[in-house]
């Protein structure tokens, strides 16, 4: 709690080094600036950064180490890329009606902006720069864009939520990550994967399926020889009681490791030691001599930096059987292993918050402070090296909403720093898979569920078990985290939940009900949903038994969710069993306890799924 | 060392008769006082002499000065590089001027070189205490005079009343490295008496020590007069002197936690250690807790014996000292354990594994850092010893040995053998406080550890230190007659996190296991036989008499009464969930089909009452996170322990090995001759101790224990428990048995689970209840449990 309030103090006391604005951007009245993405130009001399809350990109000057220029966007950039020339920017505008920003970097401000889809983040060039693919998040796609014709030409479905891709040197393949896993979370494996498409088909011609409990990917980059591409993500421990955080028993901090021209999970590694968690790993990138493989810790405030080489070494040691730690002596135990690191990673603390966005220059490595508006600087060659922060500009006070999102997403909250909030509430939302949490016995998991609205929502939890969202939050800090916190930090939490908004459904045609969705409305009252989830908030706030119980939950009355949002928290049920809305409400509901429609046509449900999803 | 009592025996008669105390003069060390500067210089450079002629050689020798220069060298370029380094370019240049100097030193005459070697010293001192990690603040710390034998009744009020060592007090060094003015705390407030074991509150206005009053004449164990340890609190400027505990139980070691409260260990646990000398009692003393005023007090540790020195890591968990000596050398195994403030999830460490080390003790954390700084100690001697750092991401055990392998350690103080393991040290350290990973206040004593290992019966003289690992040693206080321990900067330190409590309370005085996959496990168990339940024992603290093998259990020398409490099913998988009674010591076996133990701890550890507790496997790897897969365990309620045969609660030979016995085998072996005869005697009249049968079954039996019969001595091997090692076992496959013995099912289980729990005949120590129980009489588990 001190190293917090001291972070708030310093960043409110600190009055020196101001960023010097140039061009028109001035300090005063700017939010947070946020940064998230880097993009790094050919002869490293040049950061740009895109910085969320202040819709601007900022151009670092790295010898100076001032930003000398900021380029200002319509909306929240998502990601931004460099041409291979270095004479254009990308950057995406994270709307629900996405476009691409081409910024002339010489004239300095926007030339074009090119419409694709649904929150665009991690816009990568080809490696021949004249294709653009863009991760559309919510459409669960890439746009391939022409970059001679400004124009999109393809979209490519993938699992769901891309959030970051790579293309392989010989420019074949697009790697990219999904953030979450689909399908029925009940079953014995529940993972995200990385989708391989090909450029020239323009299709997915691999899903390359991760560890079980891999979720929340957040960056992915390919090797410098080009054989591997390595992932950043969680691994949850998912199906296991959460009596404890020791030694990883609730969620761990993985990098997978792919082979590229395989296209298969060559195996994953720990980046946590035994007794101390590095978590929500973000950014990735190798150095360019390929020595090394960075990794930046969005909730314990670290880099991770990975000798490359020894990496695979002990990896191939491991796949032959032989005896490379105490607690690995094949490939399967690898994922596994706790101390698999020890001896080949430095782990360097960073004096900013919330480091994200990852990339290296030399023997530099950069990354995007988000919560203090810093970025981090490490040189890996120096004999002992030291992190230090270069401020984007001048250093605001913390409002209580924004104390709020930095502590959810800040794991020095939790023992040993295992997890943050956002470990299974990425965004406050949900990570897609069953926790057995205490609150009910053991044995019984629960689909994690999204914390938008739940303040507004009482009792919280599937069960209803916890009378009001406030207490959920405690209950967390308590149960899950095993922290004992003040007061205010909660107290911040709660702010931060309240203050979110809903992202517009990705069915909606211009922000409206599509014509599917109108009818399924009729069809919503008429089936007697509107009962227990009328609008606007889509909850009775009651409890009601819908025949959804198994087992041990037969008959138990669970807590009426919000319908907001709905089209994102896949799967659903108690249990996650339902993959689809369609099947939560055909498949699973065959006696008709969850409203009237075994009676439906195919049309009608579809409709009605439709209404549903648009919320 | 089985013969410990007696020679203890010696060692209480001696400080009985001896009388006064008597410390030998520090050589060198002059006894004038050290109020002013000249006579601080003096002593300062009288220690830098004891420190060269420690180092075999004179100050005056060339070598002396050229390794004085590599060291402030070193110490320069270090504290240059803090972050909040003041300006150090003026010693950069004296510095170079002394480096210079040097260059003519083999030209020089003694006095010139003792006057050089000095000057290098000076410059080393005067920059050592401009270290921005020591500050300015001054230093608290304890003198003590010790009641000089082993370890464990250094902490014991009742010892303390041999002989006259009363003497010492709580102080403050007013400026340390410039002044040797101290400032006693205490003033005269309590009466004749000792001190032990210093500690400091986290926003340094509380001082807590631990003090036992002296009695007139000395007075018997069991007397109303016996005096204890007492937890006691002083705020910093010395105001309100407070007595936090009182009774008849010895506490000490308070260590502030960081929710506000107090650990500290404590005899209020109940119990004896096993291997003393007959009239001299050692109760156990384990982890206890209190609040901030002395109230709440609960004990958190139920192990058996004892336990010291907590203090809280950076993560906010205890770190401690376990003496674990189940089945096991009493001697060599004292690690480092690990804990929830709340008592929960104790685990060992380090050191359980290893007699390279004897005892690990007085563990802290070092800021900024992962590491932890140990003193390396020994079970027959007072504490201190060498100085150890421990990196816990290194903790591996060797995967043949199963023993812990010491990458993890680095030797700070090489020039100081490791006590006990095997030979003596000539000089030792004690109570480090780590600055950092460079930079230590320990005490130190140029004079051997005492103790009766060492054969060292008087006490030795610590004084505390400003010591830095490039070799520099700043004397910071000393005084001839009596030591002094516990340097703490009196300033306030970050605090670390608090752990929430998560205790379930409707689970009542029982806690729940969970694990995941009994097949993880360290050295791998024989994939032929699966493992089909748990049993759980427990162990039974020792309650009125104390010595070693007074009275016996069985035949393991030195052995614990236990009980049997049951066992739980294991699934298929591998994974168990279960119910346990809380507050209990207690052990588990994985067993096979047939019944026979595959694996079986020889460390115990305890539930808290409504603790959920999650185990991996059966001790698998350290660095092994749990699987990501679904327990089958998981998908039942939790079991309940299925109670083993009658003669297992507590246990007793003759009710649960006798009758079977009876029924199948003294038709032939009553101890005649002749055809389906034998002279092996299996009939359960008295003898002895024990039975007629128990003796005759001696040379069919094996077990574990501390000495030479054991199956192994540090570590437990899968496929090597006691069923298994038994030849007995063999014999009812063999041609003379095989056709005509047929024992039931129920009636072999018997004869496995008598192996598997160390083939004991006992399960209580007192003199009525063993008498009932051999004599085929049922009794109930003790009271002190």
């Amino acid at each position: 709690m001190k190293r917090l309030v001291g972070d708030a103090m310093l960043l409110i006391g600190v009055a020196c080094v101001l960023a010097i604005l140039g061009g028109n951007a001035g300090a005063v009245g700017v939010d947070y600036l946020s940064p998230l993405a880097l993009a790094l130009d050919k002869d490293g001399k040049t950061l740009y950064v895109a910085e969320v809350t202040a819709k601007q990109v900022a151009v670092l000057d790295l010898s100076a180490g001032k930003v000398s220029k900021t380029i200002r966007l319509p909306d929240h950039p998502g990601g931004l890329a460099l041409s291979p020339d270095g004479a254009s920017l990308y950057v995406t505008g994270a709307s629900p009606r996405g476009r691409v920003h081409v910024i002339d970097l010489e004239e300095g401000r926007i030339t074009s902006h090119i419409p694709v889809g649904h929150t665009p983040v991690a816009p990568v060039v080809s490696r021949d720069g004249k294709t653009l693919y863009v991760c559309n998040r919510f459409n669960n796609n890439i746009s391939v864009i022409n970059l001679a014709s400004r124009k999109e030409v393809a979209r490519i479905a993938v699992m769901r939520e891309p959030v970051a891709a790579a293309v392989t040197l010989n420019g074949k393949y697009l790697f990219v990550a999904n953030h979450l896993p689909a399908g029925p979370a009940d079953g014995d494996y529940v993972a995200a994967a990385v989708s391989v498409i090909d450029t020239r088909a323009r299709e997915v011609v691999a899903t390359i399926r991760l560890h079980n409990g891999s979720i929340g990917l957040r960056d992915i980059c390919i090797s410098p020889d080009g054989q591997h591409a390595y992932v950043t993500h969680i691994l949850a421990r998912y199906p296991l009681p959460t009596t404890q955080l020791d030694r990883g028993w609730i969620n761990t901090n993985a990098l997978s490791i792919l082979d590229v021209a395989d296209q298969r999970l060559s195996n994953t590694v720990l980046l946590d030691d035994v007794d101390s968690g590095a978590a929500n790993p973000w950014g990735v990138a190798c150095t360019a001599d390929g020595k090394y493989i960075c990794v930046s810790h969005a909730g314990s405030h670290e880099v991770s930096v990975i000798d490359r080489a020894k990496l695979h070494q002990k990896l191939a040691r491991a796949a032959a059987g032989e005896r490379v730690s105490d607690a690995t002596s094949s490939a399967g135990d690898v994922p596994n292993d706790l101390s698999f690191l020890v001896g080949l990673r430095r782990r360097f603390k960073l004096e900013g918050n919330g480091p994200r966005g990852l990339t290296t220059a030399g023997t530099k490595v950069y990354t995007a402070e988000y919560f203090t508006d810093t970025i981090g600087v490490i040189d890996t060659d120096r004999p002992r090296p030291k992190a230090r922060s270069l401020p984007l500009a001048e250093q605001l006070p913390l409002t209580t909403v924004r104390k709020g999102e930095m502590f959810f997403h800040d794991a020095r909250l939790c023992f040993q720093k295992w997890q943050s909030c956002s470990s299974c509430h990425p965004g406050g939302r949900a990570d897609g898979l069953n926790w057995d949490l205490l609150n009910d016995g053991m044995g019984n998991p629960k689909n994690t569920k999204s914390m938008f609205l739940s303040h507004k929502t009482p009792p919280a939890m599937i069960t209803g078990v916890r009378e009001n969202a406030e207490s959920a939050v405690r209950a967390g800090i308590e149960h899950i985290q095993f922290a004992v916190r003040p007061e205010q930090d909660a107290v911040a939490i709660d702010k931060y939940l309240k203050s979110l908004r809903p992202v517009p459904s990705p069915h909606l045609l211009e922000g409206k009900l599509s014509s599917a969705a109108e009818r399924g409305g009729k069809i919503f009252r008429e089936a007697g949903c509107a009962k227990c989830h009328p609008s606007p908030l889509y909850t009775d706030m009651q409890r009601h038994n819908v025949g959804t119980g198994r087992d041990r939950e037969k008959d138990i009355e669970f807590d009426t969710p919000t319908l907001v949002e709905v089209w994102r928290t896949a799967p659903f049920l108690y249990d996650g069993r339902a993959a689809t809305m369609r099947e939560a409400l055909t498949r699973f509901n065959k006696n008709d306890k969850h409203g009237a429609t075994s009676q439906l046509s195919e049309r009608e449900i579809a409709d009605l799924v439709e209404f549903v999803l648009s919320q | 060392m089985k013969m410990i009592w007696s020679k203890s025996a010696w060692w209480y008669l001696a400080a009985y008769v001896a009388g006064g105390f008597m410390l030998p003069t520090l050589p060198g060390v002059s006894e004038a006082s050290a109020g002013d500067g000249e006579s601080l210089r003096a002593l300062v450079e009288a220690d830098w002499t004891s420190q060269e002629e420690r180092r075999g050689r004179s100050p005056a020798a060339p070598e002396a000065t050229r390794d004085a220069l590599e060291r402030a060298s070193q110490l320069l370029e270090d504290v240059r590089r803090m972050p909040d380094a003041p300006d150090l370019a003026a010693e950069a240049a004296s510095l170079e001027r002394l480096r210079r100097e040097s260059n003519g030193l083999d030209g020089l005459d003694e006095m010139a070189r003792l006057a050089l070697y000095r000057k290098v010293c000076s410059f080393t001192r005067g920059l050592a205490f401009k270290n921005p990690l020591l500050g300015s603040r001054p230093i608290v710390f304890l003198k003590r005079r010790r009641f000089i034998c082993q370890m464990l009744h250094e902490y014991l009020g009742y010892y303390y009343d041999y002989g006259d060592i009363a003497g010492g007090s709580v102080y403050i060094l007013e400026e340390p490295g410039k002044s040797f003015a101290t400032r006693d705390l205490i003033a005269g407030r309590l009466p004749r008496g000792n001190y032990t074991t210093l500690s400091l509150a986290y926003d340094a206005q509380t001082i807590y020590f631990a003090f036992a009053e002296r009695a007139a004449k000395k007075p018997d164990f069991y007397s109303s007069e016996r005096r204890c340890f007492h937890i006691f609190a002083v705020d910093a400027d010395g105001e309100n002197l407070r007595q936090l505990t009182n009774g008849p139980d010895d506490d000490f070691d308070p260590c502030p936690l960081p929710d506000g409260g107090i650990a500290f260990m404590s005899t209020r646990r109940g119990g004896f250690g096993r291997c003393n000398n007959p009239w001299e009692p050692l109760p156990a003393y384990t982890l206890h807790r209190m609040d901030a005023s002395g109230a709440g007090v609960r004990t958190l540790s139920f192990h058996e014996t004892n336990e010291w020195h907590p203090s809280v890591l950076l993560d906010g968990r205890i770190v401690y000292s376990r003496w674990d000596y189940v089945d096991r050398s009493a001697a060599n195994f004292h690690g480092l354990w690990v804990s929830n403030p709340d008592g929960t999830n104790p685990i060992a460490l380090f050191g359980n594994y290893t007699t390279r080390i004897n005892a690990c003790f007085q563990p802290r954390a070092i800021p900024a850092s992962n590491r932890i700084v140990f003193v390396a100690g020994a079970h027959h001697a007072d504490v201190g010893g060498s100085l150890v750092i421990l990196d816990p991401k290194r903790i591996s055990l060797d995967h043949k040995s199963g023993d812990n392998r010491f990458e993890a350690i680095e030797t700070l103080t090489p020039e100081v053998c490791f006590p006990e393991a095997p030979g003596w040290p000539k000089s030792y350290f004690h109570s480090p406080w780590p600055l950092s990973e460079n930079y230590f206040l320990v005490s130190f004593s140029f004079d051997p550890l005492p103790g009766m290992g060492p054969n060292v019966k008087r006490d030795t003289e610590t004084g505390v230190y400003l010591m830095d690992r490039f070799g520099n040693m700043e004397l910071l206080y000393r005084e001839p007659g009596i030591s002094c321990m516990y340097p703490i900067p009196l300033a306030p330190r970050p605090v670390p996190p608090a752990l929430s409590s998560a205790l379930n309370p409707g689970l009542g005085d029982e806690g729940e296991f969970v694990l995941t996959d009994v097949r993880q496990s360290h050295l791998p168990l024989p994939e032929s036989r699966p493992i089909r339940e748990l049993r759980i024992f427990q162990i039974l603290p020792k309650t009125s008499t104390h010595a070693a093998n007074q009275p016996r259990i069985g035949y393991a020398n030195a052995e614990s009464a236990r009980m049997l409490l049951g066992s739980v099913p294991v699934e298929e998988d591998g994974s168990a969930y279960f119910l346990a009674p809380a507050r209990k010591p207690v052990y588990f076996q994985a067993v096979d089909a047939r019944g026979h133990a595959v694996q079986s701890m020889r460390s115990v550890t305890y539930l808290q009452p409504g603790e959920r507790r999650g185990c991996v496997g059966c001790h698998e790897p350290r660095g092994v996170a749990p699987p990501d897969k679904r327990l089958v365990a998981l998908s039942r309620p939790p079991s309940r322990i299925r109670p083993g045969p009658d003669g297992t609660q507590p246990w007793s030979y003759p009710r649960l090995v006798q009758p079977v016995l009876d029924r199948h085998c003294v038709r032939c072996h009553n101890g005649t001759e002749g055809q389906g005869k034998s002279t092996i005697v299996l009939t359960g009249e008295e003898a002895g101790h024990f039975s007629r049968s128990y003796e005759s079954l001696k040379p069919y039996a094996r077990w574990y224990e501390w000495g030479g019969a054991s199956i192994s001595g540090t570590v437990t091997r899968p496929g090597h428990i006691g069923a298994d090692e038994s030849p007995l076992t063999k014999v009812f496959y063999d041609l003379a048995h095989a056709k005509e013995v047929n024992l039931a099912p129920e009636e072999r289980r018997r004869i496995y689970i008598w192996l598997d729990g160390n083939a004991a005949f006992y399960g209580t120590y007192g003199d009525e209840e063993q008498l009932a129980q051999k004599r085929g009489k049922a009794v109930p588990p003790p009271v002190i449990q």
